[in-house]
C-alpha cells in the first residue's frame, strides 16, 4: 500500500489530542450529590487511582480514537498496487526548470538527454495512454493522453524554462489535472535531481552532467559617501575544481571587472565600488562561461525613475531644457502633480509647490531670496568632490553678473563665484531642491563641454529614490505583485524589447525569462531586474538513476481505497453517537 | 412545565381513600371514625334514657323485652385534617424527573383523595423551614386549585430541616391529623426530633421517601469532583466498584435506620423511586403500605 497524499498523515496526530482531552475529562468530572455525608470518608478505589495514571479503557475513546485515524488515513489517499495483465495508462514527468539548459557534453543538454529517455519510454508502451507533463515552477501539460495523438511529437518540440523547480505539491496538482496519479500505472519523473520527497507511486530517473559556477548574489546601492554605485556580489564554484576567473559589471555604457579565484565548492563574496555610474540597471557576468550559461549573468535594477517629467514654471530656457533631454528621456507636463521636477526659472517659487526643484535666477520664499545682480568673480568649486561636479571642470566657468543673495537656509554650497553662493544643494527631508543662482545666460555654462555633464549629475540627484541596502531578487516563473496603492501600470517591456499587454487591472506579474524589464505606470518609467532562480544552479553532484532501474515494477496499476476508510469513519462515528446516546441515558442528571 | 396530574390520573384514583387508625376526633363530618357518639348508621353502644334525650334513639324493642329504657348511640364520623408536608430542598432538585416534581405530583394526588373523601387537606413545603406560601387545611374542590398552584410554583433550593419544619408545623397546627412527610429523607440534620413531637400530639404519620434510582445504585467511576447541593461542600474522591459498593451500604445502612425508626412508632414507610411511576406507587405501595385503601 501507499499513500497518494503522505502530508495528510500528520491529521493523525490529533488522535493525541482526543486522548488529552479524554485524560482532562476524567480528571475534572463533577457529580452533584443530595448527601454528601454519605460519600465522605469512603475508601478510594486503590485500582482506580492506578489507572488515572494510565489511559483509561472506554469504549467511547477508542471509537473517538478509530475514528480519527481513519479519517487520517482517508486523507493521505492510500492505494494499493494490482498487477495489471499489460500497461495501459502512463504519465511522464519531465523536468522543465532552468537547470535543465545544462549542457551534458558538446551535443546535448540535460533536457535533450530527458526528452531522449522519456521518448524510448514512450516508445516501449506503445499503445498506452500516454500524458506527458512539464514540471516546474510553472507547470505545463504538453500532451494530455490523446490516444490519436503523439506523444513524441509533443516531447521533441518541447523546451526547458527559465523557471525554478516545481515541487511535489506542484506534481501532484498538474496529476491531477489529467486524473491524478491513480489513474496512470506507471508515473514517471525525469529530472537532474530527484524530490526531496519521493512518494512511492513515483519512479525517479536522474539525468547529471555540466559544470558549473554561478553568480548567487547580485545587488548595488548609491554610494552614500561619493559618487556612482557600490555592487554587491556573491560567486559559488558547484565544481570539483578550482576556477579563475572574472566578474564584469556593465551599467550599459561603462563597466568595472574584478579577477575572481574560486576553490571547490566555495562561495566568496565581494563589495565593488562603480563610481563612474549614473545608471540605474547593472548587468553582472561571470567568465569563463560554463555549461549552465542561465546563472553567470545576473541583472540587477535601482528602482528609480528612468524619464524626466518636467513641470516648467518662468522663463523658457533651451539650453537646459536641451541639456536635460540629452541625459535622461524628458516631457514636460502641464501640472506639478504629475510631475517629478519642478523647473522655476527667473520666477519665485509657488507658496504650495511640493516634489523635487530646480530653482534657476529666483526666489524661494523661506529658502533664499536674491537681489539686483552685481558683477561675479572667480568660480571656486566649494566642495570638488560633491556628486554633482563629478566629471565636471569648475576652473571652466565663466561667470558674468549673479544676483546678490540676501537669505539663505542651511545647505551644501557647492560652487561659488567668490563668495556668492551659485550652485547650492539645500537641506530639505523627502525632496531634493537644487538652486543656481546666476541666469545661464550671464554664464558660459551653456556652451561649456561640461554644460551637459553637470545637467546629467543633476537630473540623476533630482530624481533619486533612496535604495534599500539589500534587494530581493525578482524570479522567472514567480508573480511580481506591483505597489496597488494608486499605481496603474500601462505596460511592460520585456528584456528583447517587445511590449507585453497588460491587463486594466494588473496586480501581478509574471516573467517568463530573465533580463531587463521596463515598467510604464501612472508613477513613471522604471526598470525591473529578474533573474533565473539561484536554487537553479546547485543541482550539480547528483548522481544519475537510469530509468531501466525501475522497469521491472511496471506492470502494475494504483487503486485510490480513500473512500473505503471515508465509510468506516462515518460507521465509527456514528457508534460513537450511539454510545454516547446510551451513556447520557443511563446516567441521567446525576453526572 | 409538565402538569401535575390530570383526568385520566385523577379517574385512577376515583376509588381510593385514607386508612386512618383509631378513632379521630374531627370538627365536621366526614368519613372517618371519631371517639365522640353521634349521627350515623353505624351503631356503637346503648346507654340509660336521661331527660331531654332525643327519643327518636329509644330502643323500644329493648325496652318490651328487658323492661328498660335505653337510648341507641351511633359512631360519629368526623373529617380529618390531612397535612401533606413536601421537601423543596435543593437535594429534591437532583434526578430525571426530579424528586421534587415526583414528590409534589404524588402530595397533588393524595391531595386529591382526602378532599374528596371530605377531609380538609392543607399542604406545607418545607427547606430549612416551611415556606410562607403553605396552604392551611380546608374542604372542598376550591382547595385543589389552591394546592396545585403552591406545588406547581415551588423550585428546589436550600438546606433541609425535616425537625425545624415539623417544629413550624406543630405551631402552626393546633388540631393533629394525618401527616404526610414526603421528602429524600437524606438530611445531616435528622429527622427524630421532628417526628417524635408529631407523634407525641397522637398525629397518624406516613413517612414518603422518595429517591432517584441513581442515588440508589449509582455508576460511573473515576476521579469525581463531588459537590453537596444543599451545602457546596465539595470533596475529591478517586471512585471505583469498591467505593461504589460501600457507598450503597452506607445508604443501606442510612435506610435501615430510617425504616428502624419510623417501625418503633408504628409509622407506616413507602420507598419511591422516580423511576416508577406515581399511580403504581399509589395504587399498589401505598396500599400495601395500609396508608390507602
Amino acid at each position: 500500500m501507499t499513500f497518494l497524499s503522505p502530508s495528510a498523515l500528520y491529521f493523525a496526530l490529533a488522535a493525541g489530542i482526543v486522548v488529552l482531552l479524554a485524560l482532562f475529562r476524567t480528571k475534572e468530572r463533577r457529580r452533584e450529590v443530595s448527601a454528601l455525608f454519605l460519600w465522605e470518608g469512603l475508601r478510594e478505589d486503590p485500582r482506580t487511582r492506578a489507572a488515572r495514571r494510565r489511559i483509561p479503557f472506554d469504549l467511547l475513546l477508542l471509537l473517538q480514537i478509530a475514528t480519527v485515524l481513519a479519517l487520517a488515513l482517508a486523507l493521505a489517499r492510500p492505494a494499493i498496487r494490482t498487477r495489471a495483465s499489460s500497461l495501459s495508462a502512463l504519465a511522464i514527468v519531465v523536468d522543465g526548470s532552468a537547470s535543465m539548459s545544462t549542457w551534458i557534453n558538446e551535443r546535448e543538454t540535460r533536457y535533450a538527454a530527458a526528452i531522449e529517455e522519456a521518448s524510448r519510454l514512450v516508445a516501449s508502451h506503445r499503445g498506452a495512454r500516454t500524458s506527458i507533463l512539464q514540471l516546474s515552477s510553472t507547470p505545463a501539460i504538453l500532451f494530455a493522453g490523446d490516444r490519436s495523438g503523439n506523444p513524441s511529437i509533443a516531447l521533441s518540440e518541447s523546451s526547458p524554462t527559465a523557471s525554478a523547480d516545481g515541487t511535489l505539491d506542484d506534481l501532484i496538482a498538474i496529476l491531477g489535472s489529467v486524473g491524478g496519479a491513480a489513474a496512470f500505472e506507471r508515473v514517471v519523473f525525469v529530472s537532474d535531481h530527484p524530490l526531496p520527497e519521493v512518494p512511492a507511486w513515483l519512479e525517479t530517473a536522474v539525468i547529471v552532467g555540466g559544470r558549473n559556477a554561478s553568480i548567487d548574489a547580485f545587488s548595488a546601492r548609491e554610494n552614500p559617501n561619493g559618487p556612482g554605485v557600490l555592487v554587491f556580489i556573491r560567486t559559488t564554484n558547484h565544481t570539483a575544481e578550482s576556477i579563475s576567473g572574472r566578474v564584469r559589471i556593465d551599467d550599459g555604457s561603462s563597466e568595472v571587472s574584478l579577477s575572481v579565484f574560486l576553490q571547490p565548492g566555495a562561495s566568496e563574496a565581494y563589495v565593488l565600488p562603480f563610481p563612474t555610474t549614473r545608471a540605474t540597471t547593472f548587468t553582472a557576468t561571470l567568465e569563463p562561461s560554463d555549461d549552465f550559461l542561465a546563472d553567470n549573468v545576473r541583472h540587477f535594477a535601482l528602482k528609480r525613475p528612468i524619464d524626466l517629467r518636467i513641470h516648467w514654471i518662468g522663463t523658457p530656457n533651451r539650453y537646459l531644457l536641451a541639456a536635460l533631454e540629452a541625459a535622461i528621456p524628458v516631457s514636460i507636463v502641464d501640472t506639478p502633480d504629475d510631475a517629478n521636477l519642478t523647473v522655476v526659472y527667473g520666477t519665485t517659487v509657488p507658496g504650495n509647490l511640493t516634489g523635487n526643484l530646480l530653482l534657476v535666477h529666483g526666489d524661494m520664499p523661506g529658502v533664499v531670496r536674491i537681489g539686483a545682480d552685481v558683477a561675479a568673480g572667480d568660480v571656486l568649486a566649494l566642495a570638488p568632490d560633491h556628486p554633482l561636479l563629478a566629471g565636471v571642470r569648475a576652473d571652466a566657468l565663466r561667470v558674468a553678473s549673479i544676483p546678490a543673495i540676501e537669505t539663505i537656509a542651511p545647505g551644501t554650497v557647492v560652487l561659488a563665484a567668490e563668495e556668492t553662493p551659485l550652485l547650492v544643494e539645500f537641506d530639505a527631508p523627502d525632496r531634493t531642491i537644487t538652486f543656481v543662482a546666476p541666469d545661464l545666460l550671464a554664464t558660459n555654462l551653456p556652451i561649456t563641454v561640461d554644460f551637459p555633464i553637470l545637467i546629467r549629475n543633476l537630473a540623476a540627484r533630482l530624481v533619486r529614490i533612496p535604495a534599500p541596502l539589500s534587494h530581493g531578487w525578482s524570479l522567472v516563473g514567480e508573480p511580481i505583485p506591483f505597489e496597488s496603492e494608486g499605481e496603474r501600470v500601462d505596460a511592460i517591456v520585456a528584456p528583447a524589447g517587445r511590449s507585453i499587454d497588460v491587463a486594466d487591472a494588473l496586480a501581478t506579474f509574471t516573467p517568463r525569462q530573465a533580463g531587463i524589464y521596463r515598467v510604464v505606470s501612472s508613477r513613471g518609467t522604471y526598470p525591473l531586474a529578474v533573474n533565473v532562480s539561484p536554487s537553479e544552479s546547485a543541482t550539480v553532484g547528483t548522481e544519475a538513476v537510469p530509468l531501466d532501474a525501475h522497469a521491472a515494477a511496471s506492470s502494475t496499476r494504483l487503486h485510490d481505497v480513500w473512500w473505503i476508510l471515508a465509510v468506516t469513519a462515518a460507521i465509527l462515528l456514528a457508534a460513537e453517537a450511539c454510545v454516547r446516546a446510551r451513556r447520557a441515558s443511563a446516567t441521567g442528571g446525576t453526572t | 412545565m409538565q402538569r401535575l396530574i390530570d383526568d385520566a390520573f385523577l379517574r385512577q384514583l376515583s376509588r381510593l381513600r385514607f386508612i386512618t387508625k383509631g378513632r379521630r376526633h374531627g370538627r365536621l363530618s366526614g368519613t372517618h371514625t371519631s371517639p365522640r357518639a353521634g349521627v350515623s348508621l353505624e351503631f356503637a353502644d346503648y346507654r340509660p334514657y336521661t331527660p331531654g334525650d332525643d327519643f327518636r334513639y329509644v330502643d323500644w324493642n329493648v325496652y318490651g323485652r328487658l323492661d328498660r329504657v335505653l337510648v341507641k348511640r351511633f359512631v360519629h364520623e368526623s373529617d380529618l385534617p390531612i397535612y401533606l408536608v413536601v421537601d423543596f430542598s435543593a437535594s429534591m432538585g437532583l434526578g430525571s424527573p426530579t424528586k421534587a416534581f415526583y414528590a409534589a405530583r404524588l402530595a397533588a394526588a393524595l391531595a386529591y383523595l382526602g378532599l374528596r373523601g371530605l377531609d380538609r387537606v392543607g399542604v406545607y413545603p418545607f427547606r430549612d423551614a416551611l415556606e410562607p406560601s403553605s396552604v392551611p387545611p380546608r374542604h372542598g374542590m376550591r382547595q385543589m386549585g389552591h394546592i396545585l398552584r403552591t406545588l406547581g410554583d415551588l423550585r428546589p433550593a436550600g438546606e433541609t430541616s425535616i425537625d425545624r419544619a415539623v417544629s413550624d408545623l406543630l405551631a402552626r397546627t393546633r388540631e393533629s391529623g394525618l401527616v404526610v412527610l414526603v421528602s429524600d429523607f437524606l438530611s445531616e440534620n435528622g429527622y427524630r426530633d421532628g417526628i417524635a413531637r408529631l407523634r407525641h400530639r397522637k398525629d397518624d404519620v406516613i413517612a414518603i421517601q422518595i429517591l432517584d434510582p441513581a442515588e440508589i445504585r449509582p455508576t460511573g467511576t473515576g476521579t469525581t469532583e463531588l459537590v453537596d447541593v444543599e451545602s457546596k461542600r465539595q470533596t475529591v474522591l478517586t471512585v471505583g466498584r469498591s467505593t461504589l459498593a460501600a457507598y450503597v451500604d452506607r445508604l443501606g445502612r442510612h435506610q435501615d435506620e430510617l425504616r428502624r425508626f419510623l417501625l418503633e412508632r408504628g409509622i407506616p414507610y413507602v420507598l419511591g423511586t422516580t423511576d416508577r411511576p406515581v399511580e403504581r406507587l399509589i395504587h399498589e405501595d401505598l396500599r400495601r403500605g395500609g396508608v390507602l385503601r
